[in-house]
């Protein structure tokens, strides 16, 4: 039986090799092609919970490369809270394509995420996204799978051991407004989904947001998120909430 | 049909939703409000716990039976007596009501009360759900029946079970009740078996629209309660039953004991020195 101090071990942040390769084959794909477009986002997310005793920190990063119509992402994200026993928080990989449907122009992306839970356990999503853009408006409609399973050491002693969730909804509906010079945008925003987090459709959680346009191919982002629980239970409770600070980077297009 | 229809017919849908539906039972200031938060409701909890004196039951056997219901929602009692009649015919040494026992009303919370008082010999072990707390039911929860966070201990010949209560009302256990949760299971080696009762349940078996935890809330409790050894966590909320297995733990999700229910049931468990066994009844 493991102590409570046994529980949050400090574990040093490791970059595998697989993962350097990974990022290495984008920044060879965005360098080889003219035409293809590569942009990298960074962001570094700081808030509390109802998990976190001394609030947390959360470092992530998406890769992006485009081609066309196609294009494909790679994402990392690390949390750092007193009781998690892992730094990585997930990795994330998923490729998408411009679509039209008679006059309506919309996007599809497929991604797979991995959560690492515990040194034990980790969860994996596999999911489907349609977005479309208005000029205010953006709307994000999709659906995945999400299993829990226990890891091969601990799958030994007790064999097919997972919890599944067939179908979540995923869903993310924002309001963008543009400031006189196109160098602002403010949005907010209600959805039950984040780059490395998938909700349940039944725990929504609502932000804020602002960009400012530095350069034509740099851009930082501010967000404000708030996370509350038993909402559809109507005995809504406060969660949690964080801010986050980013920039994105267009490295040639 | 113009834009003004449209709105017209909705709103009309609305009140008509609002003055009919099950709205004697909800609270809807629950949408926007929480009159007693979790971590309130939690330092309640120890205060009462350190006011009387810790909850334990002794048996003269290594094995026993414990009877357990979940969102009774009375109002209706009949189901309920059912319930209570079974367990005293079987000789159980404690009831369980894991959540929404009531539907918040302080007539309610006193229909359970007369109840409760006819069985003295057996205790009722209970946690709050979402709808104990609607119409400020914290309140008479707390007056009448106490802690909703606190631990009992099953005394037998051949060792002591934990039973672990869980407020989960507010879809969150909060952070003060997981930093009592982690110490607590920590003393789990002390224990033969150890139980997990709580009412919002951990997963999503189907589709409704109610809440369940959080999901990383939801990742940290598996990982202590697979490090533990938590032989069964029982949950409702839900209102139909599910069982999942992960690593050592069993989660069991009740059907609703409510007056009415197609599906009503309660779980009738079989703890011996080997393990836990569990039956549904069907009523």
């Amino acid at each position: 039986m493991k102590s409570t101090q046994n529980l949050h071990p400090n574990k040093a942040f490791k970059f595998g090799r697989g993962k350097w390769w990974l990022l290495l084959l984008f920044l060879w794909l965005g360098a080889a092609n003219a035409m293809a477009q590569l942009s990298v986002s960074g962001w570094m997310d700081a808030g509390d919970s109802q998990i976190d005793k001394n609030g947390f920190v959360s470092l992530a990063g998406i890769a992006s490369y485009q081609n066309g119509l196609y294009s494909a992402n790679l994402g990392y994200s690390s949390y750092f809270t007193e009781w998690r026993e892992r730094s990585t928080n997930g990795y994330k990989i998923a490729v998408g394509r411009e679509n039209t449907l008679g006059k309506v122009n919309f996007q599809s992306s497929l991604f797979y995420l991995r959560k690492p839970v515990s040194n034990q356990m980790y969860e994996w999503d596999l999911g489907l996204m349609l977005s479309k853009n208005w000029s205010h408006l953006q709307l994000n409609l999709g659906g995945h799978y999400r299993e829990i399973r226990l890891k091969n050491s601990a799958r030994k002693e007790f064999p097919d051991t997972k919890i599944v969730e067939n179908f979540n909804l995923l869903y993310r509906l924002s309001f963008v407004h543009e400031l006189g010079t196109q160098k602002w945008h403010f949005g907010a925003t209600l959805t039950n989904y984040d780059h490395f987090l998938l909700l349940q459709e039944t725990n929504p959680m609502a932000h804020l947001s602002s960009q400012f346009e530095v350069m034509q191919n740099l851009h930082i982002f501010s967000e404000f998120w708030y996370r509350s629980a038993g909402f559809n239970n109507i005995q809504v409770h406060y969660y949690g909430y964080f801010f986050r600070l980013g920039a994105s980077w267009t490295i040639n297009g | 049909m113009d834009y003004q229809r449209v709105s017209i017919h909705i709103f009309a849908l609305l009140l008509w939703f609002l003055a009919t539906s099950c709205l004697e039972d909800v609270d809807f200031s629950g949408f926007v409000t929480n009159d007693t938060p979790v971590n309130e409701r939690f330092e309640q909890s120890q205060q009462w716990n350190r006011q009387n004196p810790q909850r334990t039951r002794g048996t003269s056997e290594d094995s026993y039976q414990l009877f357990v219901a979940a969102d009774v929602h009375i109002g209706g009692t009949r189901n309920f007596n059912q319930f209570i009649h079974a367990g005293v015919q079987s000789n159980v040494q404690a009831f369980i009501l894991a959540g929404d026992v009531v539907t918040g009303h302080k007539h309610d919370y006193d229909t359970l009360k007369n109840h409760l008082q006819k069985i003295p010999s057996i205790p009722v072990f209970m946690v709050t759900g979402n709808h104990d707390l609607y119409f400020k039911g914290w309140d008479y929860f707390y007056s009448y029946f106490g802690s909703s966070t606190y631990t009992v201990t099953m005394e037998t010949p051949g060792g002591n079970d934990l039973l672990i209560f869980l407020d989960t009302g507010s879809g969150t256990v909060g952070r003060d009740q997981l930093a009592w949760l982690q110490k607590t299971l920590t003393t789990r080696n002390n224990y033969r078996h150890c139980i997990v009762v709580t009412h919002n349940n951990f997963f999503r078996a189907r589709h409704t629209t109610s809440t369940n935890l959080q999901l990383d809330e939801l990742h940290l409790l598996l990982d202590w309660f697979y490090d533990f050894k938590v032989d069964m966590v029982i949950m409702g909320h839900d209102h139909r039953h599910s069982i999942e297995q992960f690593g050592p733990t069993t989660y069991i999700t009740m059907d609703a004991l409510l007056d009415g229910f197609k599906h009503a049931s309660y779980l009738s468990l079989q703890v011996t020195a080997d393990g836990i066994s569990y039956t549904f009844n069907q009523l």
